[in-house]
C-alpha cells in the first residue's frame, strides 16, 4: 500500500488509501514542549490524554498542547523542523520526529511499500541544508521498511490538484516554515524554489511589532483572521490581526515578486503554450479571504507577471494538498511497477 | 584495535574508560579496551557509536605501527608503486611524457566511465515523476534510536472520499501513455 507523508514545519500528514479505496490523513503537529519527568506531571499528561513522549528524564508534550502549554507559561514550542528543515541544534528533534513519523506512518505492511515524502526545493534567499534534510528522513522512513522517495512539497501539489489542466500549474505552497513554488507543465518541473518566508515568520513579524511573542500571535492567527477586514474577532486583539494582516501582505508580495525575477532568469528555457492556473495551498493560506487577498495582490502587478495565469485557485484540500499529491505519485510508481526512485 | 565513529549530537560519554566521543568524531580503542568497555558496547548497540573498523595491530598495540585493516581488501601501498614501476617500461623523460599524454584520453574515459557506473541510478531529468532507484541517506546519517521511548500519541485521523485521489490518478497515466 502507497504512503505519502508531508514532512512541514508545522504539520506532518500521512495520506494512505484503504482496500474500500477511502484516503485516510493521519495528522500531528510537529511541536513539542519539554518539561521534567515527574510522576504527578505523567499521571496528568495520562489522565487528560495528552500525546506525550517519556525519555528517561524528560517527558516531552507533544502537538497541539506542546503549543497551549507553551502559551501558558509564556514559552515558545520548540519545533523539529525550522525553516522546512531538520532544525539545526535542536538536539531532540530527531528523536521526536522518529516517534512521529513512526505514529501517523506505521510500519510497512509489505516489502516494496513505496512513501513518498515531501522536500523543499532549494530556498533563494537563504542558505539550507537540503541534502542532511533529505537523507535524514529517507533514513528514517526506510527504517519503518518503506522503500522511501523524496519529491518537491509544491510539485505535490500540482498532483493532486491539478489534473484537469493535465498537471500544468503554479503550485504555491504558504507553508509555516518556508513559501515553496513549483511551476509544473504536464508533470515537468520548469521551475521550483522556495523562499525561506512562511506563516513563522508572519508570526514573529508580527509579534515584534506588537510587543507579543510568536506563539501568541500563531494561535490568534489560527483562532481566525479575517485579511478583508483585520477589525471582525475579538477587539482585545485587533492590533495583533491588524500585524498580521499587514505581515500576510508583505509575504504575498515577496513571494509574487520571487516568481516573477526567478521567471525572468530563466527565461527563454521556459515557454509556457497555455495559461497555467495558480494553486494556493498550505496551512498559512487557510487564513480567511486568503485567495481574495492574493487576487488583490497579484491584480497590482498582473501586468507585468511574465506568464498568462489562467485563474487563481485554492487547493481543495490546503492542508492536505502535499500529502494527497505525494499519494498519487506514489500509487502511479507503485502501479508501474517501477523500482523507486529518484529525489527531485 | 578498533576504530568507531560517534554518531549522535549529543557527547557520548564512555564513562568506564573516561573517555568522551563527539559528533562525527572518530576514535581508536585497543582490543582489550573495546571488550572490557560496557559503555561503549552499550552506545554501539544502541545506534550512538558506530562501527567502523576493526584493526590487526603489529606486536604491541601501543607501539606506534600502522594498524593494518583486516576486514577489508587491502594491498600495501610499497607494494602498488613496485608494481607500478614494474609495469612502466624505461623510457626517457621526453618519451614518457608523450605517453602520458597519449594515455590522457583513455584515463579520462575509464574515470568518466567509473563515475557513470556509481552514478547510474542518478539520471539527471526534469520529470517530475521520480524514476530511478531508491536514493537512501548516506551511511554517516546518524542513527536515531527512539527505543526505551514511552509514547501515548494519537494522531488526528480521518477519512476523506478517495475518488479524487484515483481521477488524478488516471490522469496521470492517461497523460503518460499519451507521452
Amino acid at each position: 500500500m502507497s504512503k505519502g507523508v508531508d514532512i512541514g514545519t508545522c504539520f506532518l500528514v500521512c495520506a494512505s488509501q484503504d482496500d474500500n479505496s477511502k484516503v485516510q490523513i493521519k495528522s500531528i503537529r510537529d511541536a513539542f514542549l519539554d518539561l521534567e519527568n515527574e510522576p504527578q506531571t505523567k499521571n496528568m499528561l495520562k489522565i487528560s490524554a495528552t500525546n506525550y513522549i517519556e525519555d528517561e528524564d524528560r517527558l516531552y508534550i507533544i502537538g497541539d498542547p506542546a503549543v497551549v502549554m507553551a502559551n501558558i507559561f509564556k514559552r515558545e514550542a520548540r519545533r523539529p523542523l525550522s525553516k522546512g528543515v531538520i532544525a539545526p541544534g535542536e538536539l531532540d528533534a530527531e528523536k521526536v520526529l522518529n516517534v512521529l513519523l513512526e505514529n501517523i506512518l506505521g510500519r510497512a505492511k509489505a516489502q516494496n511499500e513505496t512513501c513518498f515524502f515531501s522536500v523543499p526545493a532549494p530556498s533563494i534567499d537563504r542558505e539550507m541544508d537540503i541534502i542532511y534534510h533529505q537523507a535524514m528522513f529517507s533514513k528514517l522512513v526506510g527504517k519503518l521498511g518503506y522503500n522511501p522517495v523524496a519529491l518537491n512539497e509544491a510539485a505535490a501539489i500540482a498532483y493532486s490538484n491539478a489534473a484537469k489542466e493535465n498537471f500544468s500549474a503554479l503550485a504555491i505552497s504558504f507553508g509555516a516554515g518556508m513559501v515553496n513554488i513549483c511551476l509544473m507543465y504536464q508533470t515537468m518541473i520548469g521551475m521550483a524554489f522556495s523562499i525561506s518566508r512562511g506563516g513563522d515568520w508572519i508570526d514573529e513579524s508580527a509579534a515584534r511589532s506588537t510587543g507579543s511573542t510568536a506563539s501568541r500571535s500563531q494561535s490568534i492567527k489560527e483562532r481566525g483572521v479575517d485579511l478583508l477586514d483585520a477589525s471582525k474577532g475579538d477587539p482585545k486583539t485587533i492590533r495583533e490581526r491588524e500585524a498580521i494582516t499587514v505581515y500576510y501582505k508583505s509575504l504575498i508580495m515577496y513571494a509574487l515578486d520571487s516568481i516573477k525575477n526567478e521567471f525572468m532568469k530563466r527565461q527563454g528555457t521556459i515557454d509556457l503554450p497555455n495559461a497555467v492556473p495558480i494553486i494556493l495551498s498550505g496551512g498559512t493560506a487557510k487564513a480567511e479571504n486568503f485567495k481574495e487577498f492574493f487576487e488583490g495582490a497579484f491584480n497590482s502587478i498582473k501586468e507585468k507577471f511574465p506568464f498568462a495565469i489562467s485563474e487563481i485557485r485554492m487547493a481543495g484540500d490546503p492542508l492536505n494538498a502535499v500529502a494527497q499529491g505525494l499519494l498519487v505519485a506514489a500509487m502511479n510508481q507503485e502501479g508501474d511497477g517501477v523500482t523507486p526512485a529518484q529525489v527531485q | 584495535m578498533v576504530r568507531v565513529l560517534g554518531s549522535s549530537f549529543e557527547r557520548i560519554m564512555i564513562r568506564d574508560l573516561g573517555d568522551i566521543i563527539y559528533y562525527r568524531q572518530e576514535k581508536d580503542y585497543t582490543d582489550q579496551q573495546f571488550e572490557s568497555s560496557k559503555d561503549l558496547q552499550r552506545e554501539i548497540s544502541k545506534g550512538r557509536v558506530t562501527l567502523l573498523k576493526k584493526f590487526s595491530s603489529h606486536g604491541n598495540s601501543n607501539s606506534g605501527s600502522s594498524p593494518t585493516v583486516i576486514n577489508e581488501s587491502s594491498l600495501n601501498i610499497l607494494d602498488i608503486k613496485k608494481a607500478v614501476k614494474e609495469s612502466i617500461p624505461a623510457v626517457d623523460p621526453k618519451g614518457l611524457k608523450e605517453a602520458v599524454r597519449e594515455m590522457i584520453p583513455m584515463i579520462v574515459d575509464s574515470v568518466r566511465q567509473e563515475v557513470s557506473s556509481k552514478l547510474g541510478n542518478i539520471s539527471v531529468t526534469s520529470d517530475s515523476t521520480p524514476k530511478t532507484n531508491v536514493f537512501r541517506g548516506p551511511e554517516y546519517v546518524p542513527d536515531v534510536s527512539s527505543e526505551g521511548m514511552v509514547t501515548q500519541i494519537q494522531p488526528e485521523e480521518r477519512e476523506v472520499s478517495g475518488d479524487g485521489i484515483q481521477d488524478n490518478l488516471a490522469a496521470l497515466r492517461r497523460l503518460k501513455k499519451s507521452k
